[in-house]
């Protein structure tokens, strides 16, 4: 198959999954250029310039606190989901196993 | 002076509500000294300076950047108003240019205005018409884009919901638009023809244009082809918007204004009036054999055969049918 087909439809599935990895990234209070690291490394393709305003967003949608770390010389917004955010999480990867399962009786 | 990252910052936050903008304003400056520290671990020679700057590179546009934190759209129309907006433009256009710039013409014409005058500020009032509805339109689609609920708003402007009943109707001939744009835009060029050949005539005696068919023409004859020419593209229109291709109706009806149409011509071509005696002299000096009447004749048996035929055409596509 043509790698550039495969690679879009890839990055295609893995876009509507960005929500669900920072969610579960921050489970542990993480700062926004950690959290980039970290998904970029899992191989979840988000650019900062859409993750700061996500977070922001999410944090607005109240499944997302967020708390200013001053010790460092730096000073870093660390952000780490609410209770509504754990639960925003279970519903997502509950949703996740039902479509796994959806799939595989289609095929 | 302030750094790349000051006016980056500065550029991305300013547009943000003034109780959000220092705490974007200040994780955004962390942001992107721990992008520049990363770079400058990765690659030392680089300095950092060339680090910083491709740090912000990466980060983007900062416009972009502010329309994703006060979540306003990136574009003027998006996909769901997209649809009704073309309809909108589309529909009021084809209704309101034509009917603007005939009315205009028409009037500048009873006026006495010449027909170069009547062209000219036709033509400027069809664009400048086109571009303001363009623009009135978009800015009121870009208008509710911006609007807390777009789609109920969009019903607000009469534009709602797509609705069955405003499908087009298809076609029985499937040729007929085909056939319909083609004879409209034939009969648009013998019109301009007309015009030309007495605006912009080749032929010069004197220093001055001579027009290749009489002048005196225009009193009456010239104009009145003019108006059978419309008559013509409106029959065309009409056939086509029916839907119902070539019925006996239209078939008789073509033939008669076929017969209108050559009626004028055949009689000027009979009684040798067309051209004008001057071009013809004109034309002479420079080719001694050519006779007007020739023309005259040719003119006359074309126009005759192209009724015939296109009236039997007519006919015999409405029997097929």
């Amino acid at each position: 198959m043509d790698d550039d087909l495969l690679g879009g439809h890839l990055q295609e599935l893995r876009r509507g999954t960005v929500v669900v990895a920072a969610l579960a990234t921050l489970r542990r209070p993480t700062y926004g250029y950690a959290l980039l690291e970290r998904l970029a490394e899992a191989g979840f393709p988000v650019d900062a310039n859409t993750l700061y305003p996500l977070l922001r967003r999410l944090e607005k949608q109240g499944v997302l606190t967020s708390e200013w770390n001053t010790e460092e010389a730096r000073p870093r917004k660390f952000y780490s989901v609410t209770a509504d955010g754990a639960a925003l999480l279970e519903a997502l990867l509950d949703e996740w196993q039902t479509l796994h399962t959806s799939i595989g009786k289609l095929r | 002076m302030h750094s790349l990252t000051d006016r980056y910052v500065h550029a991305a936050t300013r547009t943000l509500p003034e109780e959000q903008r220092a705490d974007v304003a200040r994780e955004l400056e962390a942001g992107i000294a721990d992008r520049v520290d990363a770079v400058l671990a990765e690659r030392p020679d680089l300095g950092p300076t060339e680090a910083e700057r491709r740090a912000l590179v990466e980060l983007g546009d900062p416009d972009r950047l502010a329309a994703g934190y006060a979540g306003s759209p990136l574009h003027l129309v998006g996909p769901a108003l997209y649809p009704a907006y073309v309809r909108t433009l589309k529909g009021v256009t084809v209704v309101a240019v034509p009917t603007a710039t005939a009315a205009l013409a028409v009037i500048e014409a009873l006026d006495g205005a010449g027909w170069g005058g009547v062209l000219g500020r036709a033509a400027w009032m069809a664009f400048t018409l086109t571009v303001q509805i363009a623009f009135w339109v978009t800015l009121a689609f870009a208008v509710v884009e911006r609007s807390d609920a777009p789609a109920r708003q969009a019903e607000g402007l009469g534009v709602g919901e797509w609705d069955p009943d405003s499908l087009p109707a298809v076609p029985a001939d499937r040729a007929s638009l085909g056939e319909a744009v083609f004879n409209v835009v034939w009969l648009g060029l013998l019109a301009a023809a007309i015009g030309w050949q007495h605006l912009s005539s080749p032929l010069w005696r004197d220093g001055e244009r001579v027009p290749v068919l009489d002048p005196d023409l225009w009193s009456f004859w010239l104009p009145l082809v003019l108006v059978l020419l419309v008559v013509e593209a409106a029959f065309e229109v009409v056939k086509h918007a029916a839907g119902r291709g070539w019925t006996r109706g239209f078939a008789a009806a073509n033939t008669a204004l076929g017969a209108l149409f050559a009626a004028p011509v055949v009689l000027l071509a009979a009684e040798g009036r067309l051209l004008n005696p001057t071009a013809v002299a004109e034309i002479q000096e420079g080719w001694s054999g050519f006779d007007p009447g020739t023309v005259h004749t040719v003119v006359l048996l074309a126009a005759v055969g192209i009724w015939v035929w296109d009236s039997v055409e007519g006919w015999r596509r409405a029997r097929s049918a």
